[in-house]
């Protein structure tokens, strides 16, 4: 009955392509949303890239 | 012999100085190595051009022995590439403390062995301008299709699981260089005077490190080290599945899926054993990668090692005592036949050589595990090999039996697939940290902040209760540096 789904030659690369391009933009989105968080209040304006923040630094109701 | 791209700034700590050094200054060993690297590579490439225009003939490849050591390097490079970043995603799972100085190393691998592996696909097709018709004639139940399904998801995921850790060490770079880049304020000397300053600036994607984005970092990699370990097994499942699909003896078999992934573990901690020492050696990194990172990783290895001669005895036993002509005449082969001396060598170097090793305390040091690592790591490829070969030359089909004997096009391309995999590690290792700092620094926070909180218990009640009232607001105990906090501007 659905024998033309595995018969068709080219439904293949299309299901590649199905699976492939949604995990690319999921990945490309995930980086974006990293990229975007907001700066602390305390320090905006100032990069902290030497920095670790630790469980000091997460919201009150977050800490380990 | 050192050449300085740029001075270390005087308040860097030992780690910082220790791991971006590295980067900032080019040693004679380095060069010397990739020069030598380099010139096998260029050297396999002349073969391969000659491979392209006189075709895959040259290589002897055909009916029935089609698959040859392309297929055996391909299955190899797959096999590798779990090395980062299963392990890696495991031991982040299980919050393995010690994992941290050597997950990117092991992230790296997983990274280059899989852009090798698909090029030895590529080899073994022979004609690079049909490659597409994988995908355009591609059909459902085809293996070769969800084999490409799975490498081109894995190669994606491997890729950001790579990327996601390094970008607070990315900004750390950007940030360092800033000033060198500051000075070219009318911009005259153009974006490749200070294109690694670029590099890093675009890389970091605006990386501030709030407390926000550190969550959302943590997240986005926790979530990757759990997607991971799916999409790693079901890469070497499938893989297996190109053999295990076909009626050929010895392939056709349940154990094939399992046994494909526990070799492929096996085989990718070998791996980062000899890469994780040539990058500790030549880096100067011996005081982070150290006696622990030997002793745990060499104790998963021997677990690994007692696996993959579970998993051998099993299929040799069932297929020794099964009756089937077909498979006989392979298993004869590689027990008594012309395939013998690898078949045993196999055996010799994928277990009793690393057991006799690393079953003592005192085998899991950096000498030990690297000559336990070097004879697994060959071992494997000649596992991969004796699956191939003995099978192919004793089709189930009506053909006679053949005979292969790779060829000097095979073994030169080979050679240099492994040079440019090496080449590759190196110089990506030259422009980026090869320990995650910012990840080792948090867990040295970790360590202290454990250590005074098991000196505080081992002190009477009221000292607690002081020291708790003294702390800061996240219950840090007092006399903890509470964060490795230090902005940059």
């Amino acid at each position: 009955m659905a024998h033309w789904i595995l018969d068709t030659a080219g439904i293949g690369g299309i299901i590649v392509a199905l699976v492939a391009i949604p995990v690319l933009i999921a990945y490309i989105r995930m980086v974006r949303w990293i990229a975007a968080a907001p700066r602390d209040a305390a320090h905006s304006g100032a990069t902290r890239t030497d920095a670790v923040a630790t469980t000091t630094d997460a919201p009150e109701g977050e800490r380990a | 012999m050192e050449r300085e791209n740029s001075s270390a700034p005087a308040h860097e700590t030992e780690l910082e100085r220790a791991v971006l050094n590295p980067l900032r200054k080019t040693t004679l060993p380095f060069w010397a190595a990739i020069a030598v690297l380099g010139a096998l590579f260029a050297f396999s490439m002349g073969t391969l051009v000659r491979q392209w225009v006189l075709g895959l003939g040259v290589t002897g490849l055909n009916r029935p022995v089609y698959w040859g050591i392309y297929i055996t390097n391909f299955v190899f490079f797959i096999g590798i590439s779990h090395a980062g970043t299963l392990i890696s995603a495991i031991l982040r799972v299980t919050n393995a403390e010690w994992r941290r100085p050597i997950t990117r190393v092991a992230e790296a691998i997983t990274f280059f062995a899989l852009i090798l592996g698909a090029m030895q696909i590529l080899l073994d097709l022979g004609r690079l301008d049909r490659v597409l018709n994988v995908v355009i004639f591609g059909r459902f139940q085809s293996p070769l299709l969800w084999d490409v399904t799975c490498i081109s998801i894995y190669l994606l995921s491997s890729t950001l699981y790579l990327y996601l850790p390094m970008i607070p060490d990315l900004a750390r770079m950007r940030d360092r260089m800033a000033s060198a880049a500051a000075a070219d304020v009318d911009g005259k000397k153009g974006f490749w005077s200070n294109w690694r300053y670029h590099l890093y600036r675009i890389m970091a994607v605006g990386w501030h490190g709030s407390a926000e984005q550190l969550r959302r970092l943590e997240k986005a990699i926790g979530l990757m080290a759990i997607l991971i370990i799916p999409i790693a097994v079901s890469v070497h499942t499938v893989v297996s599945w190109i053999f295990g699909m076909m009626m050929q003896p010895m392939w056709h078999s349940t154990i094939l899926g399992p046994y494909f992934v526990v070799g492929a573990i096996f085989s990718g901690i070998a791996m980062l054993f000899l890469f994780m020492t040539l990058i500790r050696k030549m880096w100067g990194l011996e005081k982070w990668i150290g006696a622990k990172q030997y002793n745990y990783l060499g104790i998963l290895l021997l677990v690994m090692s007692v696996f993959w001669a579970y998993f051998t005895l099993s299929e040799y036993l069932t297929t020794g005592y099964g009756t089937l002509v077909h498979e006989q005449h392979v298993l004869q082969a590689k027990l008594s036949g012309e395939y013998a001396p690898w078949f045993y060598a196999m055996l010799l170097l994928n277990f009793f050589v690393p057991f006799a090793i690393l079953i003592r305390r005192k085998g899991r040091t950096p000498v030990g595990t690297v000559i336990a690592s070097a004879a697994i790591a060959v071992g494997m490829w000649i596992e991969r090999f004796t699956i191939i070969a003995p099978t192919l030359t004793r089709p189930s089909l009506g053909y006679e039996k053949a005979v292969y004997t790779p060829s000097f096009t095979e073994i030169a391309i080979t050679v240099g697939s492994l040079s440019l995999f090496a080449m590759l590690f190196l110089l990506f290792f030259k422009l980026f940290p090869a320990i995650s700092i910012w990840e080792v620094e948090e867990g040295e926070h970790i360590a202290a902040v454990k250590r005074k909180a098991e000196e505080l218990m081992a002190q009477p009640g009221p000292a607690i209760v002081a020291a708790s009232v003294a702390g800061g607001p996240a219950g840090v105990p007092a006399g903890v540096p509470a964060q490795p906090l230090r902005n940059m501007e």
